[in-house]
């Protein structure tokens, strides 16, 4: 018996020597391995059709395939990318964009205006159903033809956001022959003219994208870039400890601080136009009073839930959108006054000890039910008996929009991903808004959005957002939180990667030494 | 014989079927809009309008559970909401993953779990069965993701012998192997244990050890020969279970297979992806079960199946 245990053993010890000896993967610094960039998601990427794309991963891919006629820079401000060059109309309802001419899609066709007409008249028909309609819908009329590379949009009305959306990850240029011979499987196999196209895609497991070397811009420096779903975040971070992964997005807060000690891999913290609120029910007593929401703005002490449960990584937010949004003014946040916030629930006939519902997701933002948990704590310590529910996410996003949904309060973030503030409000404070949890219903509120929306001077614009956003603070729809900042790790020999603050990751200039 | 397989083949159909109306009435009980997750989170109304316009779920529930019938008997399961590929073809492509760790996880507990439960029994109440049956002990109470954390960062992080994640080839799927076989091998132990301990105390044991048959015979042979049974059982039960049940275990060591395609597709609401796969899995098992019977005539010449 000894003897078969003996075998057992050896063998198995045998086993994971020889599988040590013979790892690639595995190990810091996999030499001669350049050429290949691994960067490891929490999921995978649904499809790679742009104008169908609503989640931040697949938008990711779509920006190495796929150029648009206008993107942003480092530093998110709007930079030709296809159009060199553009004008507006002085009454602001008709862009014209010049193209360059010496783009290609990756199948040898030209990118040309008859391709940006395509690529628009197909998203604008809502006979094809694609997920991102409304984004263009809403705004555009149609779209010209004026030359080989010239095309021009008239719009409905002058739409102040309009550039920002055509810099949107959703605007990127199809290829039309490759939208012809495909159909609906464009998300699948995809042609753009981007510096990467799509080389391998199993689905779970990898999506490996190779460069373009004709790439207009100049042939990319990493020859593959491999996307990985690890769901696991301590997965992950492991990954980019051992070198298997060269990027990881995200850092799972619990992990910043021991990564950073690691001196093979710097940790990003990067602004992040993603706030956290949470909706407050103003269609239900005892809500309904603005005096009983400025209490619970009072009540809540959001210095510590940055300090300590967020560890620094994110930022209390003073108005509400944070500052990496086109149209931020600061208004200051409410200060932590658990007396105030006493006083105001008494002036609004609210009795000590009432029940009120607090609703959460969990696992759904960083940090969303630990958070909750400490604003429960907050509030019975002004007297509230509040009842905590946490969600699973599907549940959460069915429940909430209930028109009878039972919640007082509920757990929310939004993060405008045109980084404008139209998108930062009117989705989710206008009356109506899909999006609008609070039930809020302002008519002064949506006059400002409104007007903000389509008036043509970016300065008038700016200005009608700085009283929206005193409004809002002063009707205290929300419980104001903290603007998220966006985590990711890379290891020491990566460079050139980075972040928009629309948590689009940009991996296209990537750089191995 | 024959007769009996046909037989129980015919009695999958119904069995079948049950599973895959239970499932199509629970999945669509549970709260959440599929049209709602695909579209995003900052989608319109209008949008998610589109999209559930688009993905058919503006049908009532019987015309959709019936044209899902109509699929399966063409043997089509239908076409994944979240992914727009056919179910059959995201299982298959699965299914490999979830298999080879499922053989390598019993292999282990095989291995571990008997060779255990043999240590123990043939010394009951010694210090080697107490330190056996402990050890089980706490491979039954041990969280399966935590051993699976424990693993990777050892092996991984610390020795860096092996990778933390994915499938690619074979060395990926040790430290997952390890994990699952393990924890499975401690409840085989457990049950070997006294499956032995009930047979050797029986007259032909003492017999055979009268007639001055080696020890190891005793054992190998008439012993645990005849403890088989039960533990042909649980061998065939966790077989069926690994298959189903590796969820965990995909998840922490990022293994593309179905148990965490199942969770994936739950987490959308993606409701093909999640009927395909459970009635897959379904069969599966059933199928297992059906070996499993068949297995003990030939351990026991006398279950006959006439």
């Amino acid at each position: 018996m000894k003897r078969l245990w003996s075998a057992v053993l050896l063998s198995l010890t045998l086993a994971v020597s020889a599988c040590g000896n013979t790892s690639d993967s595995t190990g810091a610094g996999a030499g001669g391995a350049s050429q290949e960039l691994v960067v490891a998601f929490s999921t995978e990427p649904v499809t790679l059709d742009p104008q169908d794309t609503s989640d931040g991963i697949s938008n990711n891919a779509n920006e190495l395939l796929y150029d648009k006629l206008v993107t942003l820079d480092k530093n998110n401000e709007i930079v030709p990318q296809l159009a060199k060059e553009w004008t507006t109309s002085p009454d602001g309802k008709k862009i014209t964009f010049k193209l360059r001419e010496d783009a290609k899609f990756q199948d040898g066709t030209p990118v040309n205006a008859e391709a940006v007409k395509f690529t628009f008249d197909r998203v604008l028909n809502k006979e094809n159903k694609l997920a991102r309609y409304s984004l263009y819908a809403e705004f555009i009329d149609k779209v010209t033809v004026d030359s080989e590379f010239q095309v021009s949009f008239d719009l409905k009305f002058p739409f102040g956001p309009a550039l920002i959306s055509f810099a949107h990850t959703n605007g990127g240029i199809h290829s039309p022959k490759n939208v012809q011979e495909k159909g609906k499987d464009v998300g699948k196999s995809p042609v753009g003219s981007g510096p990467y196209k799509l080389k391998e895609w199993t689905p779970g497991t990898k999506m490996v994208f190779e460069a373009n070397e004709a790439y207009w811009g100049g042939a990319p420096k990493i020859k593959t870039i491999t996307f990985k779903p690890v769901t696991e975040n301590s997965a992950r971070s492991i990954m980019l400890e051992t070198g298997e992964a060269d990027v990881i997005v995200p850092v799972v807060t619990s992990d910043v601080e021991r990564l950073k000690g690691n001196d093979k891999l710097k940790v990003m913290i990067e602004p992040s136009s993603r706030n956290l609120y949470i909706s407050i029910n103003t269609a239900k007593a005892p809500f309904d009073n603005v005096k009983a929401r400025q209490a619970l703005n009072y009540a809540v002490d959001k210095e510590t839930i940055v300090n300590k449960i967020m560890a620094g990584q994110a930022k209390v937010l003073d108005a509400a959108f944070g500052e990496k949004i086109w149209g931020h003014t600061s208004v200051g946040a409410y200060p932590y006054d658990p007396e105030k916030a006493k006083q105001l629930l008494a002036e609004a006939g609210v009795k000590p000890g009432t029940t009120i519902k607090l609703w959460t997701p969990e696992g759904r933002y960083l940090m969303d039910r630990q958070i909750a948990e400490y604003i429960q704590g907050n509030l019975q310590e002004v007297g509230l008996n509040v009842v905590f529910q946490k969600w699973e996410w599907g549940a959460f996003q069915e429940a909430i929009k209930s028109p009878d949904a039972e919640f007082n309060l509920a757990v929310n973030s939004w993060g405008a991903s045109t980084n404008d503030a139209d998108w930062a409000l009117r989705p989710i404070l206008k009356t109506g808004g899909a999006s609008n949890y609070a039930k809020f219903s302002n008519p002064a509120l949506d006059d400002m959005i409104d007007k903000a929306m389509k008036a043509s001077s970016q300065d008038e614009r700016k200005k009608l957002y700085s009283e929206a956003l005193a409004l809002i603070k002063e009707e205290a729809p929300w419980i104001f939180l903290v603007e998220y900042k966006q985590t990711s790790g890379v290891r020491n020999n990566v460079e050139g990667v980075y972040s928009w603050s629309n948590e689009r990751l940009i991996l296209r200039d990537a750089v191995k030494k | 014989m024959l007769s009996y397989i046909i037989k129980r083949v015919l009695q999958m159909i119904p069995t079948l079927i049950g599973v895959s109306i239970a499932t199509f009435i629970l999945i669509h009980s549970v709260p959440g809009d599929p049209a709602r997750m695909i579209a995003g989170n900052e989608a319109s109304e209008e949008e998610v309008a589109l999209v559930r316009d688009r993905l058919g779920l503006n049908e009532p529930l019987h015309v959709q559970y019936g044209e899902y019938v109509m699929g399966l008997a063409k043997g089509d399961l239908g076409t994944s909401l979240r992914s727009d590929r056919p179910v059959l073809d995201e299982i298959v492509s699965r299914f490999p993953t979830t298999i080879l760790l499922t053989f390598i996880s019993v292999i282990i507990m095989i291995i571990v779990g008997l060779l255990a439960g043999i240590l123990s029994a043939t010394k009951p109440n010694s210090k080697r069965d107490n330190a056996t049956m402990m050890f089980s002990l706490f491979g039954i109470s041990m969280p399966i993701f935590w051993l699976g954390l424990m693993l990777i960062l050892i092996f991984s992080y610390y020795l860096q012998v092996l990778p933390s994640g994915g499938n690619d080839s074979f060395k990926y799927f040790i430290l997952p192997a390890v994990a699952l076989g393990l924890s499975s091998s401690a409840i085989l132990a457990r049950l070997s244990r006294s499956s032995i301990l009930e047979v050797i105390h029986q007259d032909f044991v003492r017999t055979a050890r009268a007639k001055g048959v080696k020890e190891k015979w005793v054992i190998y042979k008439h012993t645990l020969k005849n403890a088989l049974i039960p533990i042909i059982t649980i061998v065939g039960l966790e077989f069926g279970h690994l298959l189903g049940g590796a969820v965990l275990t995909e998840t922490v060591f990022s293994m593309n297979g179905i148990g965490r395609f199942i969770i994936q597709s739950i987490q959308f609401r993606d409701y093909p992806a999640i009927q395909g796969s459970i009635l897959f899995v379904a069969t599966i098992f059933v199928i297992v079960n059906l070996i499993v019977d068949l297995c003990y005539s030939l351990v026991d010449p006398r279950v006959r199946y006439d």
